[in-house]
């Protein structure tokens, strides 16, 4: 069974889900929801592509577009399993009705020149379709693909990166590359900056809200930590539902350390905190969490953790600072 | 040297551990992952490591972490004795600069002063050996705190029943046992967290 979180900005889909599809047998809509969702799945892409247009790639459809996507589609799911020599025939068999010099097809060539480590080749595309159009994102995109590919070779993906994201400010998917390889990298501070670049596209996007406010914690500081706590709990408004439960653990943690922080924190900066509404906060998740909880395996594990971390924000408040 | 502080002399993983930090990697091999071990640490500093449990299919974060261990501490009676990652790289060999810092935190929150691991997987090795090759290299590496007080020291490191321990991984990745971390389990209530029943009756099957 394929149970893929939902894909919250797909248009265009087929309206039934994807097992349906798939037992239906309806090929070229499996195909289509696949693309629409952007999921990664190149055994059903491959399986479902040959009984559309034949192993040997040729039978024709009526719409000669529906089979150029389609084998487009094959080619790229071929590399995913590493089948060159399938992703080889279906670039043959589209040249059959696309020149050679046209921008998709090149593409195409160069994801594949990518997946059999000619990445000089491949760059030498990429290169060129930037040249032939600076604002051909696509490219610059897979320049940096390339790049991020090969270990040590971080800040020149970061540089290809932000070449991209100069032609394309607004573009969230370049963002969110941005926030994940800041993350790896360990610059916290980067991917916070991202994520909020990314936020801005997407405001209303429950997942979003909670990884920021994970990276703000991960920074630290308490008006970090306060960010983090306004964070989780809007994205707990967005989605309180059982599958955003990492936002209520994330509540629970973040409200805990800036109880922590708080505890330790200056003179100075314990005038500005509000220790007592994070453990307000954190009675508040404690107590959802023990009850979604009730009658599961992890039942008394999550209700000692609730536990413990309720009294030690009590033994942590009461210190003359925070008085 | 005291008892239960200083360097680790050397690192035992039971065939689970083993099985299940290889089966959490190749779930996921498009993403780093990682994991906590729990175990226990002789006197004369040998680290068995008896469970790995993963944790997630990401770059980890501070709330994750904590959250992570309080679960699994509560969960467990085992003690925490390091953490394993996998990188997301084919070619890449190194722990990411997460995995570092989670283990040096793990080794100042404790108060034992017992110095915990940090096992990193060779994906290419591991890779080979669930086709059924034969590795040419280790599949995995055990390191420990070095001069520098980073965790970059390797450490001898011996796989209990190695060859059971190969078979029953080999069967996994087979049969596609699912594999689900602390993430798996927030966005889909997974019930196979912390322990996963059907691996570790595969394990019991070859071990």
């Amino acid at each position: 069974p394929h149970t893929h979180p939902p894909h919250k900005n797909y248009t265009m889909g087929p309206d039934e889900d994807l097992d349906t599809l798939v037992a239906k047998r309806d090929h070229i809509n499996v195909l289509r929801y696949i693309r629409c969702h952007q999921l990664r799945e190149p055994a059903l892409v491959l399986e479902h592509g040959k009984a559309l247009v034949g192993n040997n790639l040729n039978k024709s459809l009526s719409d000669e577009t529906v089979k150029l996507a389609s084998l487009e589609q094959m080619c790229l799911a071929a590399l995913d399993v590493q089948d060159h020599d399938l992703a080889d025939r279906c670039l043959d068999e589209i040249s059959k009705s696309v020149p050679k010099d046209a921008g998709r097809f090149r593409r195409l060539l160069g994801r594949c020149l990518e997946s059999a480590g000619a990445t000089d080749d491949a760059m030498k595309i990429y290169d060129d379709l930037v040249e032939d159009n600076p604002a051909n994102v696509y490219a610059l995109k897979r320049k940096y693909c390339i790049l991020r590919a090969q270990p040590g070779k971080e800040p020149e993906a970061m540089e290809a990166l932000n070449a991209a994201l100069e032609q394309n400010p607004s573009d969230t998917s370049s963002w969110n590359e941005m926030a994940r390889i800041r993350l790896e990298m360990g610059d916290y501070k980067g991917a916070a900056y991202a994520l909020e670049e990314v936020l801005l596209g997407s405001p209303l996007d429950a997942s979003v809200h909670c990884r920021l406010a994970e990276v703000y914690a991960t920074v630290g500081g308490l008006n970090n930590l306060k960010l983090a706590r306004k964070h989780m709990a809007q994205s707990l408004e967005l989605d309180d539902s059982p599958s955003n439960r990492r936002a209520l653990f994330g509540l629970v943690a973040v409200a805990s350390t800036y109880i922590e922080q708080a505890s330790k924190a200056s003179k100075k900066e314990a005038e500005d905190a509000d220790p007592e509404v994070a453990k307000e906060i954190l009675k508040y998740g404690g107590e959802k969490l023990i009850k979604m909880y009730k009658g599961t395996k992890l039942f008394a594990a999550v209700q000692a953790v609730v536990d413990e971390k309720v009294e030690y924000s009590e033994k942590a408040l009461d210190v003359p600072e925070l008085k | 040297m005291t008892a239960n502080e200083g360097k680790t002399s050397s690192v035992v993983i039971s065939p689970e551990a083993f099985v299940g930090m290889l089966l959490h990697s190749a779930t996921h091999g498009t993403t780093v992952v990682h994991g906590v071990l729990l175990g226990s640490i002789s006197k004369d500093c040998v680290v068995t490591v008896d469970e790995a449990i993963p944790i997630c299919h990401e770059e980890p974060t501070k709330p994750l972490i904590d959250t992570a261990l309080s679960l699994v501490q509560a969960a467990s009676e085992s003690k925490v004795v390091g953490w394993y990652t996998s990188p997301e790289r084919l070619q890449d060999q190194q722990p990411g600069p997460a995995a570092l810092r989670i283990v040096s935190s793990l080794a100042a929150a404790n108060s034992s002063g017992d110095e915990p691991t940090l096992i990193v997987l060779h994906n290419e090795s591991m890779s080979q050996l669930l086709r059924g090759f034969d590795p040419a290299t280790p599949v995995l590496k055990a390191l420990g705190k070095d001069f520098g007080q980073q965790w970059l020291n390797p450490l001898k490191v011996s796989i209990t029943e190695q060859g059971g321990a190969t078979s029953a991984a080999q069967d996994a990745y087979k049969q596609k046992i699912p594999i689900a971390d602390l993430v798996d389990h927030f966005e889909g209530s997974s019930t196979q967290w912390p322990r996963n029943m059907p691996l570790n009756k595969c394990v019991e099957k070859h071990c």
